[in-house]
């Protein structure tokens, strides 16, 4: 697969009353992981809504996986986790999440087999309890945010697409989204994440788009950017103790730390 | 690839499933019927009472000599025929002289719950004049006429003893039966067929369509208004057109009302053709004789309930069927343009309002069903689903009638469908301030 995951060109959407998204082009390789960077209110959220179809560009064309975004059966190839989260609070774990599954159009029994692989990997169901059959609303805010993770990718999809996906998590479960991110990457999936947390972006990032006022400042890969935008490198030499957010992963246990990953959630 | 079916039918899965695993819905469910069966069960439980407890007796003090005692007493046996058994005269015959010892001697049996009253007759009596009844409900009128009745018939006999006349031929006059009514009222249309009972029914059932369609309306809003705050909505519009979920939504909420409408049916249904093996026969027949005779009672509720006919038990389905798709489509509506419980208060006033018109018509429909008001009231699509089945159930409407209210409701539905969608597609997604009626109408128009 040579196609780009994700390919916007000429992309404008206005609201009444200000522009949401400016003339807007870019490029998403099949098998990257790439940052949509810019700060609150920069057209992040409406590029996302736009890929999704959820909304439509006022004019600019968008093809996802091949076809136009709005070619019926792409949205079943795509994951979503948008940024404020929420799940049916009454509802069991399990059955949200066979829901979701159920809109992408997975099978109830093959979403048991994959949801029960899930819960297990993000320990939301040990030998202590199984979680996934108690309501969402008995769930910690970190838990919640795992099952809203899960109902994302839960029909295993091409193309994941995460908004803000650290923000309100705690290191640890901040680093085993991030694993499960590069987990996917290592699987030859799309991740598209938007953030204004740069260090999240740089430690795990392919390629990134920044763009401010909807409009796009600079894209590319990590590489150029640096190489284009960055001037040439600096070296330094210094002498550092461990962070304490090494120390907090230490402590309390996490897993699946990868070797020179900084940032916070 | 899923299609769009299977999609709709896990939204409408969803919507059905969270709704009827709630506590509320199973007692709401398992009310209804019990309400009626009670209602059209309350005699038979007071016969049943009845027959418990010590027969009502009247003491009859007869110091007239001349033995009008026994007339009486035979006369009252029959204005009283329906509970006949219960009913027992004590004749005494006494001389004038100790009438006041023998009022003495039955004050005392009332007074200790031996006798319900006692009747004195005397010479005043023989004359026409005045009889005397002293008693636990001494100011019952119906038990002052009966008893007045009853020595009105004593005198006749004794008048006819007198004359000459043997003594069967006067008993057949003394227990001449009491024919039952059988009245038909007269309104400004000519023959009037309401019953009482039919009319009562009507209403419960008008009261109860008004209830589900505002309670399951409330739930829908409430239940779109959680899905855009927690953002669901967001992930679900991911996968499917907002207007599959709006529709999703709808039907499921409309099952669940459906579901429990045809429990309550079902349920009443069932209470009511178990009523003998609940209460044993004799209690039936003699709850159904009390009815005969003692003219409207709550029995004519059970027969009213009986007699209603299956067609009219489709239709109101139907109707409410419908009326749930359309309020549930405005209410989803609603829903979408406001942001909090407390936005959506203000903002479903005018469905509200619709509701609550349809409700303050209900009691002019029962008593003039054919009034223009009436009849056009059962044709508007927002009062049509309350209004319709209460005309159809106490008066006959032409048929005419009945399919253009159909009609102009099942059009409305799909307006109502229609401009939900609209609204839906983008109000979902608007977080924040309300929407001012300008913007909405923008978002129903454009593209």
């Amino acid at each position: 697969m040579t196609q780009n995951a994700i390919e916007a060109s000429h992309v404008n959407k206005q609201y009444s009353g200000h522009v949401a998204v400016r003339d807007l082009s870019l490029s998403v390789p099949t098998g990257a992981v790439y940052g949509l960077l810019g700060p609150n209110g920069a057209g992040k959220t409406t590029t996302i809504r736009m890929v999704l179809n959820i909304i439509e560009p006022d004019s600019g064309t968008i093809n996802v996986l091949g076809a136009p975004a709005t070619s019926a059966g792409i949205s079943d190839r795509i994951g979503y986790l948008p940024e404020e989260r929420g799940l049916y609070r009454k509802m069991k774990v399990r059955d949200v999440l066979k829901f979701l599954a159920a809109l992408k159009g997975v099978h109830a029994h093959d979403a048991d087999r994959r949801i029960d692989w899930w819960l297990d990997k993000l320990s939301l169901r040990t030998d202590e309890r199984d979680w996934g059959s108690a309501k969402i609303e008995e769930l910690s805010r970190g838990m919640q945010q795992k099952a809203q993770f899960i109902g994302a990718l839960v029909h295993d999809p091409d193309l994941m697409i995460l908004d803000e996906p650290f923000s309100g998590l705690d290191p640890v479960n901040a680093q085993a989204l991030k694993d499960s991110v590069m987990d996917l990457r290592s699987r030859g999936k799309t991740v598209v994440f938007s953030t204004h947390i740069i260090e999240n972006a740089e430690s795990m990032c392919d390629s990134v788009c920044i763009i401010a006022h909807g409009e796009k400042v600079l894209d590319g890969t990590l590489a150029d950017v640096k190489t284009q935008y960055g001037g040439p490198p600096v070296e330094k030499t210094v002498m550092v103790q461990p962070s304490l957010y090494d120390i907090f992963l230490q402590r309390v246990g996490a897993t699946g730390v990868e070797p020179g990953m900084r940032g916070h959630g | 690839m899923a299609d769009t079916a299977s999609k709709l039918w896990a939204i409408v899965r969803r919507e059905y499933i969270e709704r009827v695993r709630t506590r509320w819905f199973m007692i709401s469910t398992i009310f209804a019927p019990l309400l009626f069966a009670a209602i059209a069960f309350l005699p038979l439980l007071l016969i049943n009472k009845d027959a418990k407890s010590v027969a009502p007796r009247v003491l009859i003090i007869d110091a007239t000599q001349q033995g009008l005692g026994k007339y009486v007493a035979r006369s009252l046996a029959v204005l009283r025929s329906t509970s006949e058994d219960a009913t027992t005269a004590d004749v005494r015959i006494v001389s004038p002289d100790s009438l006041a010892h023998a009022r003495e001697d039955a004050t005392s049996e009332v007074a200790r719950r031996l006798a319900n009253g006692f009747v004195v007759l005397d010479s005043a009596t023989l004359r026409g004049d005045t009889v005397g009844y002293a008693g636990r409900q001494a100011d019952s009128k119906s038990d002052r006429l009966t008893i007045a009745n009853s020595v009105r018939s004593g005198l006749i006999a004794l008048r006819l003893e007198r004359g000459g006349l043997s003594a069967p031929a006067i008993d057949s006059v003394v227990s001449a039966p009491i024919p039952t009514i059988q009245a038909v009222s007269i309104n400004d249309t000519g023959r009037d067929v309401t019953t009482p009972a039919k009319a009562i029914i009507a209403t419960i059932v008008a009261f109860f369509l008004y209830m589900s369609i505002i309670i399951y309306g409330q739930n829908m809003l409430s239940g779109v208004i959680e899905e855009k705050m927690s953002r669901v909505s967001e992930i679900v519009i991911s996968s499917v057109k907002p207007e599959t979920l709006l529709a999703g939504k709808v039907i499921g909420v409309t099952a669940v009302g459906l579901t429990q409408q045809i429990v309550w049916v079902g349920g009443t249904v069932l209470l009511i053709s178990a009523r003998t093996m609940l209460f044993g026969a004799p209690a039936i027949a003699k709850a159904q004789a009390a009815g005969a005779a003692g003219g409207f009672g709550s029995n004519d509720m059970l027969a009213a309930l009986v007699a209603t006919p299956w067609s009219w038990v489709v239709l109101v389905l139907v109707l409410f069927l419908l009326g749930l798709l359309f309020y549930g489509a405005l209410y989803a509506a609603v829903g979408a343009t406001v942001g909090s419980e407390q936005d959506a208060r203000q903002a479903a006033f005018p469905v509200v309002l619709l509701l609550v018109l349809t409700a303050v018509l209900i009691s002019p429909t029962v008593q003039n069903p054919t009034s223009t008001l009436a009849v056009t009231m059962s044709m508007l699509p927002f009062s049509s689903p309350i209004i319709l089945p209460i005309r159809m159930a106490i008066t006959n409407v032409p048929t005419i009638q009945v399919v253009a209210s159909l009609a102009i409701l099942v059009l409305s539905c799909l307006g109502a469908i229609w401009l939900a969608g609209r609204i839906y597609r983008v109000g979902l997604l608007m977080y924040g301030k309300r929407p001012t009626l300008a913007e909405v109408r923008r978002w129903i128009f454009t593209s």
